[in-house]
């Protein structure tokens, strides 16, 4: 037994000498007159990423009151990824509606983004949002969100929903310092007063990579 | 012997080539799934409870009461608004006791109800009195309070409207209308009704004034 052992270590040692034997003389290093080429293949792979920031909370300017009907917000996410096919980025609402304040509670907007406008008698919540990666023909051209609580006029509004919305795409590769989306928050009371209280919503977004 | 020697070489090393493959596979998955990452912003909107009352009209009574007129009645209102969750009371009260007074020659007492502080229907006064009272009726007036009512009585003769219940005025608020929840945009009137009688008794001529406060407060 310990005989067939032995041999079988020795032939395994002959074996790999014979192959390495066999790679010098097919692989030379030493070249002689004629000309001979050689590739190597150099391989890096990158990886993928994606990262977002995280703004600080909003709180809607002006406070909504009896004489108050209108009042918005902005907080802006800034998305880099060297994904090669680009990124999305879309929001969603973590309830429905979104804009709650114990048992009161804000509409949400309608979901067709249109211009700001308040139905009769109603109170209602959405957002905005503009960019570079941002769709104008779907938000609107507006480079701001407002002023003074009032949106807008020239972005187009829609409502939360608790599913993502997507609210900018690239098809690239962003810049290191990466894109900033800037997401307009606006509520409002139209003919009717909304209780009073602290509403607050909380709106997530999420970047993915392509 | 050397045959089955070689045979086990090359089974051994195919099966070691099989690991080396499989260790790679584990530490290189070669199916990437694409990343997401995600960030939360609560957003805050402050809605500001307030209330709004509008400013009642000074009120005349009438007909003027005189040797052979005893009853007197008017009426003014009060719009509250209110955004507050909770809403809102309103209470009235007088500037003085008595309420209504020619200055410092006479005066007329306030209303005295059956039961103390509980509004009765206006049932005239006791004889060799003369007295001043209030009512009041709107969407926010408790009936069961203040009478079913809808308006003060007859302007021309002065005499209350008998569905509705009065009690006398003190310097101290009285409310008269309550919510619990948000008004209209358009607010709440709430209508307060005076009455003055004398019975068998002159109020000494002159003209009497009250001065009654409005309180909107939301609750």
């Amino acid at each position: 037994m310990k005989k067939n052992i032995k041999k079988f270590f020795v032939l395994s040692f002959i074996f790999l000498f014979s192959i390495q034997i066999f790679y010098l003389i097919i692989e030379p290093t030493v070249t002689i007159a004629a000309a001979v080429t050689d590739n190597v293949i150099v391989t890096l792979t990158v990886d993928s990423g994606i990262t977002i920031t995280s703004p600080a909370d909003v709180t809607m300017a002006p406070n909504l009151g009896i004489a108050t009907n209108s009042s918005i917000g902005t907080a802006i996410w800034n998305v880099k990824t060297n994904r090669a096919t680009g990124y999305t980025l879309g929001v969603q609402a973590s309830s429905a509606p979104a804009l709650v304040s114990g048992v009161n509670s804000f509409a949400d907007f309608q979901v067709t983004p249109v211009v700001w406008s308040l139905p009769a008698t109603s109170y209602q919540f959405g957002y905005s949002a503009f960019g570079t990666n941002t769709a104008t023909a779907t938000w609107g051209t507006g480079a701001n969100c407002g002023s003074s609580g009032t949106p807008t006029a020239t972005l187009k509004y829609r409502g939360f929903t608790t599913s993502s919305n997507t609210i900018a795409t690239q098809a690239t590769v962003t810049s290191p310092s990466g894109v900033d989306t800037t997401v307009c928050f606006a509520a409002g009371q139209n003919g009717v007063y909304a209780p009073s209280g602290v509403y607050t919503a909380t709106i997530t977004a999420t970047a993915t990579e392509i | 012997m050397r045959n089955i020697l070689t045979k086990k070489i090359f089974t051994i090393s195919i099966i070691s080539l099989f690991f080396i493959q499989m260790l790679y596979l584990i530490m290189e998955p070669t199916v990437i799934i694409a990343a997401t990452v995600t960030d939360n912003v609560i957003v805050t909107l402050n809605v500001t409870s307030g209330v709004t009352i509008s400013n009642g009209v000074d009120t005349t009574m009438t007909p003027n009461i005189g040797v052979i007129s005893d009853k007197s009645i008017a009426s003014s209102s009060w719009n509250v608004a209110t955004n507050s969750a909770t809403g809102y009371t309103l209470a009235v009260k007088a500037s003085t006791t008595p309420a209504l007074k020619n200055g410092s020659v006479d005066s007329f007492a306030d209303y005295t109800e059956a039961v103390g502080g509980t509004p009765d229907p206006w049932g005239g006064v006791a004889v060799g009195t003369k007295e001043f009272g209030y009512s009041a009726y709107g969407t926010d007036t408790p009936t069961g309070t203040w009478g079913t009512a809808l308006d003060c009585g007859n302007v021309g003769t002065g005499i209350t409207n008998v569905a509705q219940k009065y009690r006398g005025l003190s310097t101290t608020d009285a409310t008269i209308a309550s919510r619990a929840s948000v008004t209209p945009n358009v607010g709440i009137t709430t209508n307060i009704c005076f009455a003055a009688q004398q019975n068998a008794i002159y109020a000494a001529s002159g003209t009497y004034t009250a001065t009654i406060t409005a309180t909107a407060t939301a609750a």
